[in-house]
């Protein structure tokens, strides 16, 4: 074995060379995000709605690959590649744990997708029972020790006995938050303390968290990696053709992005431009964008570095993509009157 | 001679111990640069998703090239143990470690591939 090392001496010591600092800037870890081009995801794959009617085409949703914290070497390579987003880590990033935002990610991810159920089934005419809890996403470092909890519902906030807004909140107020965890109901004393010089908070982030109680329509949810709200839209509309004689699909591959709300509204989501350019190596024709958050404007800058036939639609709402599908079956021959 | 007289003749004319830092001389030449490969591809991969089959091809033929030579560095290290009398067809064994080594590569590749898809 020594000779045989002995005979490799020279090319061990050029190896070695490379090797190390190969190593080194493959493991080591800079304050960086970062967002790539992913997948395009076909919604079939995980929501699956029994029904009698047949699509052509399909549906997809579009994920990046989004990475908190980088190694040296993705951060240079990233850095040169014109569909990456390299970006250093926001300044809030001091006052969370940042493994929460991963936890955050995936209720966004079931909440979109109970959203997208009562969006798509609610729109045919099928009856749907929901209910909505204002929940707590994130918690940040500055709030007080044993209480509140990611994913805990928020039932009441009250203040002095009386039930307030979140909003409405004073700095240095005092208040009670009672929440549901799972089958408790627990009270919390917070008190929104000053947080910097001129901002107050008690340190928690909230949204609306939506579950289905009962519903005619027969569905199945299939456990997936991917994480995040943004597939909102791409859902509701599949959830929709699925339940509509009509086949708004037009057999072809419709893809999109943007989160959704019981209301229809379709609301911005981050690394837009690593979706188009996604979605267009996918092949998708027809990708939906919202116009909220600036997320048009940036697919439409992000489109012009790119040679695709794909199609993109700015939309607002639900019924902004419906539409937008309806008009382009009646362009094919099709009657929405049949 | 057969492939099979070939092994029991190894068996019987070398020390086990022989054999052992042959074959973790060998191990020793895959394992490093492949660790790198890997480490590389792992690097590489999440920023180029959409082109994982191609990323997964070159790691694949980087692994192979090692390990063909990783085969001749424990073919190299049995020679030196040598006793001149000794009649091994080392190119037999030769083909034979590499015909192993490159089925486990395939396999693994092809299971981490479909765990891949399964997931995602």
């Amino acid at each position: 074995m020594k000779l045989t090392l002995l005979k490799y001496k020279k090319l061990i010591i050029v190896f070695s060379f490379f090797f190390f600092p190969l190593i080194f800037i493959s493991v080591f870890k800079v304050d960086y995000n970062l967002i790539a081009p992913g997948y395009n995801d076909n919604v079939n794959g995980f929501i699956e709605v029994n029904s009698e009617y047949e699509s052509k085409g399909s549906f997809h949703t579009t994920s990046v690959i989004s990475i908190k914290g980088i190694t040296y070497l993705q951060y240079l390579l990233g850095s040169k590649e014109d569909k990456v987003f390299v970006a250093p880590f926001p300044e809030y990033y001091d006052n969370i744990v940042v493994s929460d935002l991963k936890v955050m990610s995936y209720l966004m991810k079931n909440d979109s997708i109970y959203t997208s159920l009562i969006v798509g089934i609610s729109n045919t005419g099928y009856e749907i029972e929901y209910e909505s809890f204002l929940t707590v996403y994130l918690t940040w470092n500055y709030l007080e020790d044993d209480t509140l909890e990611i994913g805990d519902k928020i039932l009441d906030v009250k203040k002095d006995g009386v039930s307030i807004n979140i909003s409405d909140i004073n700095c240095e107020d005092t208040v009670v938050f009672t929440v549901l965890r799972g089958e408790d109901t627990l009270d919390f004393e917070l008190t929104k303390n000053l947080v910097t010089d001129t901002t107050c908070g008690i340190g928690i982030s909230t949204d609306i968290f939506s579950t289905i109680l009962d519903t005619d329509v027969e569905y199945n949810l299939i456990e997936s990696l991917t994480s995040g709200p943004s597939g909102g839209l791409m859902q509701s509309l599949y959830i929709y053709n699925q339940l509509t004689t009509y086949d708004y699909s037009l057999g072809l591959k419709i893809g999109g992005t943007g989160t959704i709300s019981v209301e229809g509204n379709v609301g911005a989501i981050g690394g837009v431009e690593q979706k188009i350019y996604t979605s267009a190596m996918h092949n998708i024709d027809i990708f939906f964008v919202p116009f909220a958050g600036g997320n048009y404007d940036n697919a439409m800058e992000a489109y012009k570095n790119i040679s695709t036939d794909m199609i993109i639609v700015g939309v607002d709402t639900f019924s902004d993509a419906v539409n937008y599908l309806a008009n382009q079956l009646i362009e094919h021959g099709g009657d929405l009157n049949d | 001679m057969t492939k099979e007289k070939c092994i029991i003749k190894l068996h019987n004319h070398y020390e086990p111990s022989q054999l052992l830092k042959s074959f973790f001389a060998g191990l020793l030449f895959f394992t490093v640069p492949s660790s790198l490969i890997g480490l590389l591809f792992a690097n590489i991969v999440v920023l180029y998703v959409p082109y994982l089959i191609y990323l997964l091809l070159a790691l694949y033929i980087g692994l192979v090239l090692i390990s063909l030579f990783s085969n001749k560095v424990l073919i190299e290290t049995l020679l030196n143990y040598q006793d001149k009398s000794l009649e091994i067809n080392y190119k037999i064994i030769y083909n034979k470690l590499v015909i192993i080594s490159i089925s486990l590569i395939t396999i693994s590749v092809i299971i981490g591939y479909l765990i891949y898809l399964s997931i995602n």
